[in-house]
């Protein structure tokens, strides 16, 4: 499995900094935007908008970048299929586990890296700004990256089971309905029911985000089955 | 892995179906130290041949073993001995050499790095040159060099010289008779040009429509095969049971007859030939069409 994280690795160096650059740019430009608030000349802006809230910001901001996760393991599947890697790869000493379940390995690597830069930038700041509902906006960070992992491991199965373009396809549908959805439902449910079903469903209560967490490592592992299933059945189609 | 296996490979009885093509009780032995030549048409069954050995594809029935290993049992230890190089480069474009290194050294745990650097700079390859960039020639010898540093016991080569000028050609199939001066290196190779198995190839192994139509050493079977030349409209007079195969041409016919011999004494006063692989396959698949000589 060395072989193939290294060469995903090599393969993606660019990328991956790029995501590092971006979340440390991001998180900088909040860290910015809040001294600002504080001393400079948007102060009474930081009034307005609450200058502590800027921590949700981050979160969701930093949450959001998760998607470069999945956004890598695009490139890699389309760049071995550009290469006819996948036809090489099946000569090689390397059993369908492994080569699955590399891909995973790749994706959480990502995903921490991302989780790990969010987290430091959020516990950091918040500390250092002495900002009281840190934990509340890492628990959305968390929520977030969680709600994409979710996703993101779907997309993986779509992936192996459809090829990139569908998969692009689905994933695109999978948002588009999901932000329909929501949009239809805070047109039509009326503003206090919505809140009174958040507040059933405790989304943003303490374990909200464990509880996402947990669903997303119970997941993860089955999605990786049911690639590893599809990618036993296909061996032909490789080559 | 034990070492005094007799057969590199064993292709026992394997038989395939899908829809439209069959491929049907399949047999051959590549012995240690020899290299097997694999010809046929486009179609014929080559590459799903070398798909099964490969275990890509699940045979319907029979067995293969390679060193006398079950190929899917022991998949790993089988692909950590053998090297497999494919008609067009399988790495990734912006890999240098150096890139490959890295990554290949994680994957076979012979893998040589010396030796690698060793066949590069002899097969005139750039350490630090993005592969993509290389000559179709140099990506088949990056493809060799790789083969060859993980010390593998048997290649499986499809199409390797296919697209390639003369002289790489020539420089690759030196590169394999080099590499079968140890005993204990074999290649399975599948191509259509013929004159390169002529010069390489101890056995060869001709499939047609998803059938062994022979599976000998090369030198019986160039023997066991004459090119006679008659006047088109004495063909019909050759005893059919020896024909094979009729070519026409406006200057006379061209037929390939089992038993040379006897069919020299039988009809001296036709010149024969000794044919070549091209000849002998050719021939096969035009069959004897006899009705219309």
């Amino acid at each position: 499995m060395r072989g193939l994280l290294i060469k995903d690795l090599m393969i993606e160096k660019k990328l991956i900094k790029n995501m590092i650059s971006v979340l440390f740019f991001f998180n900088t430009l909040a860290v910015l935007l809040y001294l600002s608030f504080l001393y400079g000349n948007l102060s009474e802006l930081g009034d307005y908008i609450g200058k502590d809230n800027l921590v949700y910001l981050m979160a969701v901001g930093n949450g959001i970048y998760i998607s470069y996760a999945l956004m890598i393991i695009t490139d890699i599947f389309r760049q071995d299929l550009a290469c006819d890697f996948v036809k090489q790869l099946v000569s090689f000493p390397i059993s369908d586990k492994i080569r699955t379940l590399e891909k995973y390995v790749l994706y959480i690597i990502v995903f921490m890296i991302n989780l790990i830069i969010g987290i430091s930038f959020l516990s950091v700041f918040g500390k250092v700004a002495g900002i009281l509902h840190i934990k509340k906006a890492i628990k959305i960070y968390l929520l977030i990256a969680c709600a994409f992992g979710l996703i993101d491991s779907i997309g993986i199965n779509c992936m192996y089971l459809f090829g990139i373009n569908v998969a692009k396809v689905i994933m695109l549908g999978i948002i588009i309905l999901g932000s329909a959805l929501i949009t239809i439902v805070f047109n039509i449910v009326p503003y206090e029911k919505i809140t009174k079903l958040l507040s059933v469903f405790s989304w943003l209560s303490d374990k909200s985000a464990l509880i996402l967490l947990l669903i997303f490592i119970i997941i993860l592992p089955l999605t990786y089955c049911l690639s590893l299933r599809i990618v036993s059945l296909r061996r032909n189609k490789v080559w | 892995m034990k070492e005094d296996y007799a057969n590199a490979l064993e292709v026992k009885n394997i038989s395939k179906k899908y829809p439209g093509f069959e491929l049907k009780d399949i047999n051959m032995v590549l012995p240690k130290g020899c290299i097997m030549g694999i010809i046929g048409e486009n179609g014929a069954g080559k590459t799903t041949t070398i798909k099964a050995m490969l275990n890509i594809i699940k045979v319907d029935s029979g067995s293969i073993n390679i060193f006398e290993l079950d190929h899917i049992k022991e998949e790993t230890t089988i692909k950590e001995n053998i090297g497999v190089v494919f008609d067009e480069m399988g790495f990734p474009k912006q890999f240098t050499p150096k890139h490959l290194n890295k990554m290949f050294k994680h994957i076979y745990k012979t893998w040589d790095e010396e030796q690698f650097f060793e066949y590069l700079t002899q097969f005139g390859l750039p350490h630090n040159r993005k592969s993509g960039r290389f000559s179709r020639g140099m990506q088949m010898k990056l493809q060799i060099a790789v083969a060859l540093s993980h010390d593998a016991k048997l290649l499986i080569l499809d199409e390797p010289t296919s697209g390639l000028d003369p002289i790489v050609r020539n420089e690759v199939l030196d590169i394999f008779l080099k590499y079968v001066e140890n005993e204990e290196h074999s290649i399975l190779i599948s191509s259509h040009i013929t004159s390169d198995l002529e010069k390489i190839a101890d056995y060869i192994t001709f499939i047609d429509k998803g059938s062994i139509l022979f599976s000998d050493d090369r030198i019986s079977i160039m023997e066991s095969f004459g090119l006679l030349h008659v006047e088109k409209e004495k063909v019909k007079d050759i005893d059919r049971e020896h024909v094979v195969g009729v070519r026409k041409s406006s200057f006379g016919a061209d037929v390939l007859v089992k038993n040379p011999d006897k069919v020299k004494k039988k009809y001296p006063d036709y010149s024969m030939d000794k044919p070549n692989l091209e000849d002998v396959m050719v021939f096969h698949v035009l069959g004897k069409n006899a009705d219309t000589m």
